[in-house]
């Protein structure tokens, strides 16, 4: 929406201020931006990476090994509990101590939880509480580099 | 008409289980931000019999031996948490809910066939596990007051939740109703009905009229329609600001020094100041309470409160809190050790900054404001909206906090601090 600043405004309308023979108060509004119709919400990261905020959580990974996918160690998991589970889908799951990241999988028939290190036994869904949600998104911040300072 | 009354079971543990899984297998108390008391159990915690409100000093002994394990609340958790789960509530039904407290809903079910109800029930619950990871208990029934009776009898069923429409079906829950457990009765009124006979639901809905009217008054009565399923309590769907702001809390140990408890009050009369700017609100008075720990019956007991009214309806935090601080002087006694020390405004009005300038002259007592108060008041809120509760606080508020957190139990800000998200192992 674009609007003159307010002093103009207020000059333009002791300008044009005028009650007409019928009765009627006419104030200007000035000529409409031809921007305004064209007027949008600028992109916002939520929208992104948090469509339903209500089911969104947040986790902290941890741990070096490299995965199928680019986790890095600090880096922020997006939740979300809204998505709907597949065998494929990366989740957040409830181990005995504590949180981890595993794939949905098939073992010998059976839905599993599988990590990217074949030597640890996979985990089977235990009930509605093992598997925190889907992984939707990673966020991972770039070092900026110890270097010289560019001029 | 029929009403659903949907309720969290074990409300603050839950959401304590749902964030640590370690958490799930064992006995668990939630105690008051500092300790305290207990305010919320597990499941395991409630089969060791452990009582609401022991306090957390009593519990050590179970905690050494492992037996159970303490988590110090975090509301900030509990206030998203919940609030999440009144929302996925709310996409039940076409009519505005009623958020009754912090994890209990009212919900109209006009749009739901009869026969539809129990199945209705169940998917809700099925939902809110799925979408928020948290079990709920719905109690359903024609007036707010048997929904509440259907809910107590579902939290004791293993399908949790109960569905009661028919006189039959109304008959039989209220027989096995004892009049303690019935909202809206006290236990005052629940030791007269006792008195003369009255022992469960059923029997206090077949008393007569008059008679109810005379001993438990007009609000006795409400109760006693509503029980014969007419609808007498009003369906609060919007709530208007709050006519009184109280903080409180009990202390990590027990507090001797003044200069100690200064350094309380001045930080909770600050979140009250907080919270009354938030909902637009001025306050005409400030009430300072301190008391000692009732449950510590071998020190000497002493509990004092006193109310200032303030010159003006203020909502500037350097006022409240100098006449929180006046107040504490009046009622601290050397000799005692504190436990506890709370903060209230009182008699909140909207704040209408213009009408102090309209009578105006410019002094205090005729209410003139001087603008930068407004604005360095807005500055702060802003900044610890920002960057986290407590970044910019009142000198007064001390620095070291030897009557604060006894940070090894407190549940981390799982869902409003970046650095105490939880964390997920990669391997």
């Amino acid at each position: 929406m674009s609007m003159l600043p307010l002093g103009q405004a207020d000059d333009a309308r002791a300008d044009l201020d005028a009650t007409t023979g019928s009765g009627l108060s006419v104030t200007p509004t000035g000529f409409a931006s031809q921007a305004a119709e064209h007027a949008e919400l600028p992109l916002n990261l939520n929208d992104l990476l948090c469509p339903s905020p209500t089911t969104t959580y947040y986790f902290r990974a941890a741990g070096m090994v490299a995965t199928d996918v680019a986790i890095s160690d600090g880096d922020i998991l997006v939740v979300d509990r809204s998505v709907r589970l597949r065998i494929g889908t990366l989740v957040v799951c409830a181990e005995e101590d504590g949180f981890a990241v595993r794939r949905i999988g098939v073992v010998a028939g059976q839905v599993a939880l599988l990590t990217a290190d074949p030597t640890l036994p996979p985990l089977l869904v235990a009930d509605e509480m093992t598997i925190f949600g889907a992984v939707t998104y990673v966020v991972h911040q770039v070092p900026q580099g110890t270097g010289q300072v560019l001029p | 008409m029929m009403i659903a009354v949907i309720d969290l079971d074990n409300a603050y543990a839950s959401i304590e289980q749902l964030f640590d899984p370690a958490l799930r297998r064992v006995a668990l108390c939630v105690t008051g931000p500092n300790g305290g008391n207990v305010i919320a159990r597990s499941q395991r915690a409630k089969a060791l019999g452990i009582p609401m409100g022991m306090a957390r000093h009593e519990i050590q002994p179970l905690v050494t031996g492992g037996q159970v394990v303490v988590r110090a609340a975090r509301f900030a958790t509990y206030h998203a948490l919940t609030g999440r789960v009144a929302t996925l509530v709310q996409t039940f039904s076409p009519d505005p809910i009623e958020i009754y407290s912090i994890d209990e809903q009212f919900v109209r079910l006009d749009h739901v066939p009869t026969a539809r109800l129990y199945a209705y029930g169940q998917q809700l619950r099925r939902a809110i596990l799925r979408l928020a990871g948290l079990a709920v208990s719905v109690g359903i029934a024609p007036t707010k007051t048997l929904a509440k009776c259907a809910l107590e009898a579902a939290k004791h069923s293993t399908d949790r939740v109960r569905v009661v429409t028919t006189a039959a079906e109304i008959t039989d829950l209220l027989a096995a109703t004892a009049v303690e457990d019935l909202w809206g009765i006290g236990a005052q009124r629940a030791a007269l009905l006792r008195g003369a006979g009255v022992e469960n639901a059923r029997q206090f809905r077949d008393m007569p009229s008059s008679w109810v009217r005379q001993r438990l008054t007009v609000s006795g009565l409400s109760t006693q329609a509503e029980l014969r399923g007419m609808p007498c309590l009003p369906f609060v769907t919007e709530r208007g600001p709050r006519q009184q702001i109280h903080t409180s809390r009990a202390f990590g140990r027990l507090v001797t020094d003044l200069a100690e408890l200064r350094q309380a009050v001045c930080t909770y009369t600050s979140r009250a100041a907080e919270k009354l700017r938030e909902q637009g609100s001025v306050c005409r008075s400030v009430g300072v309470s301190v008391a000692t720990n009732p449950f510590r019956e071998h020190l000497p007991q002493y509990s004092q409160g006193v109310t200032l009214r303030l010159p003006n309806a203020t909502d500037y935090t350097p006022d409240l809190v100098a006449a929180a601080l006046a107040g504490l002087e009046r009622v601290y006694r050397a000799g005692y050790q504190y436990h506890r020390a709370s903060v209230t405004l009182n008699e909140l009005g909207p704040n209408q900054p213009e009408q102090g300038r309209l009578f105006g002259g410019k002094s205090a007592a005729s209410g003139w404001r001087d603008p930068r108060e407004a604005q360095l008041m807005a500055t702060v809120d802003a900044i610890n909206r920002k960057f986290g509760r407590e970044t910019v606080r009142w000198a007064g508020a001390g620095l070291a906090r030897g009557w604060g957190y006894r940070t090894a139990e407190r549940s981390p800000a799982y869902m409003t601090s970046w650095r105490e998200i939880p964390v997920a192992r990669v391997r």
